[in-house]
């Protein structure tokens, strides 16, 4: 019942998510092309966080990619 | 482990080869274009309450080779210093200590004396190559007791007029563990695989927003607890035990907004869950803010919440735990967090403009603090240079 659940929330949000999409022209896109708007400061910035969190926190994930090794530190 | 020392050298001289390739070619391969590289340098520094300390040294490199393909590289010099025990020699306090040490602790012998403080040392190297629509790449990570590497690929697609981009990603991590010298654990050496899969939404909202939709998932098999900890059960010490397998999901979503005072708002939610009985949220949000033309900053907080593993006890009053498995993984248990951060970048050339060479020179600077529930707290110092030519 759990795991139905879960993927009914993983649906939902996809739902929402694409009923919530526009559609911007290219010349409208001076404040999305900002580098202040990018998800990330630093592309690889947040596998360095990762890096010193799962050395301290039970869960993983949330970047949209994987890091390596044991993160021991 | 002969054969992963083989393995370690072969795979070292194919790292320079890589490098080296990336120096040589890169200017043939971008012959006719401008020239596009950049260089960092970035300083990372953990403190924490237990008074270990980490100190990081990241150089990156990134060089265009033809059309939009890059290369990446990065190498880090990790030295992490865990302090000796301080409480004295033969008490309960230093009992339960080494009885608890996540860490090697061998009387015998001086690296690995229990009052004395244990310095660990770790270099990873990994380089990743960049696609129009993809990329590629390969890590590899060596301690005196721990060799990882990391295969992994990506690939992403628009759509819908380039306002939906679609990225699946791939990994696959294989480890070696061989535990040093410990008086108190039977040591033993062991392998763990990660095989890691994940598909994100990038959609834009509106002229001045725009949303991440993420799912990630893990498959970990393998050796999963530390070799070097014991655990109380049924008034005795034994150690660790986790399970082989486990399972780890997140579901994550991201949405950023512009202001018209140059700044933008990004929020994140993440969703965690794994089969040990592990669930976990995540609440976090940034304030960006463009200072100058040439300096932004960055205000940052996060909060985290999680519940604790299936088997996961303060005290087991059975030698097998719960169902076999036993840990003193404070990260399995039920705690919270939180995180709060600040973050400048200064592109230097723009305070000096007399100073020609300095125009392609930033300065990045971050401090962060991080608590939880534990009674854990941490202290995060970043520096970073980047120079483009």
């Amino acid at each position: 019942m759990r795991r139905v659940s879960k993927w009914l929330g993983a649906l939902g949000a996809l739902v929402l998510f694409s009923s919530g999409c526009a559609t911007v022209r290219p010349a409208e896109r001076e404040y999305l092309a900002d580098p202040i708007m990018s998800f990330e400061r630093d592309p690889r910035a947040p596998e360095r966080e990762l890096h010193w969190l799962e050395a301290r926190e039970g869960a993983t994930g949330g970047t949209g990619g994987a890091g390596g090794g044991c993160a021991c530190n | 482990m002969q054969l992963n020392r083989t393995a370690e050298r072969g795979l070292a001289s194919l790292w320079i080869g890589v490098v080296s390739l990336a120096i040589l070619a890169g200017p043939a391969l971008a012959q006719g274009e401008e020239q596009e590289r950049e260089t960092h340098y970035l300083f990372h520094y953990f403190a924490d309450s237990d008074h270990v300390h980490v100190f990081s040294h990241y150089g990156q490199g990134e060089v265009r080779m033809r059309e939009a393909d890059r290369l990446f590289v990065q190498w880090n010099h990790e030295r992490v210093v865990i302090p000796g025990i301080s409480a004295p020699a033969g008490s309960p306090e230093a009992v339960n200590a080494i009885t608890t040490a996540s860490r090697p602790i061998a009387s015998g012998r001086k690296q690995y004396d229990p009052y004395a403080d244990y310095t660990k040392v770790r270099n990873e190297a990994r380089a990743d190559y960049q696609l129009p629509h993809g990329r590629f790449g390969y890590y590899v990570s060596r301690e005196e007791d721990y060799f990882a590497q990391l295969v992994r690929g990506s690939w992403d697609r628009d759509f819908l007029e380039r306002n939906v981009n679609l990225a699946l990603g791939t990994s696959y991590g294989w480890d070696r563990i061989d535990p040093v010298a410990d008086d108190d654990t039977p040591g033993g050496a062991g392998e763990k695989t990660t095989l890691h899969g994940n598909a994100v939404l990038t959609g834009t909202l509106g002229p001045k927003a725009q949303a991440r939709l993420g799912f990630e998932w893990n498959r970990v098999r393998g050796l999963q607890h530390n070799p070097y900890r014991n655990v109380y059960a049924a008034g005795t010490r034994v150690p660790e035990r986790h399970p082989s397998e486990r399972g780890r999901y997140d579901l994550f979503l991201r949405l950023n907004r512009y202001f018209e005072n140059q700044s933008a708002v990004k929020l994140q939610y993440i969703y965690y869950s794994d089969d040990w009985g592990v669930r976990a949220q995540t609440l976090g949000a940034q304030l960006a803010q463009r200072v100058a033309s040439s300096a932004t900053v960055e205000y940052r907080y996060r909060y985290y919440r999680q519940d604790r593993a299936r088997f996961y006890r303060a005290e087991y009053a059975l030698l097998d735990g719960i169902d076999g498995y036993r840990t003193g993984d404070y990260r399995l248990g039920d705690f919270s967090a939180h995180l709060f951060g600040g973050h400048a970048d200064l592109k230097v050339g723009a305070w000096l403009p007399g100073v020609r060479w300095l125009a392609p020179l930033a300065l990045g600077l971050s401090y962060e603090r991080y608590f939880n529930t534990n009674n854990f707290s941490a202290n995060v110092l970043e520096t970073g240079l980047e120079f483009g030519f």
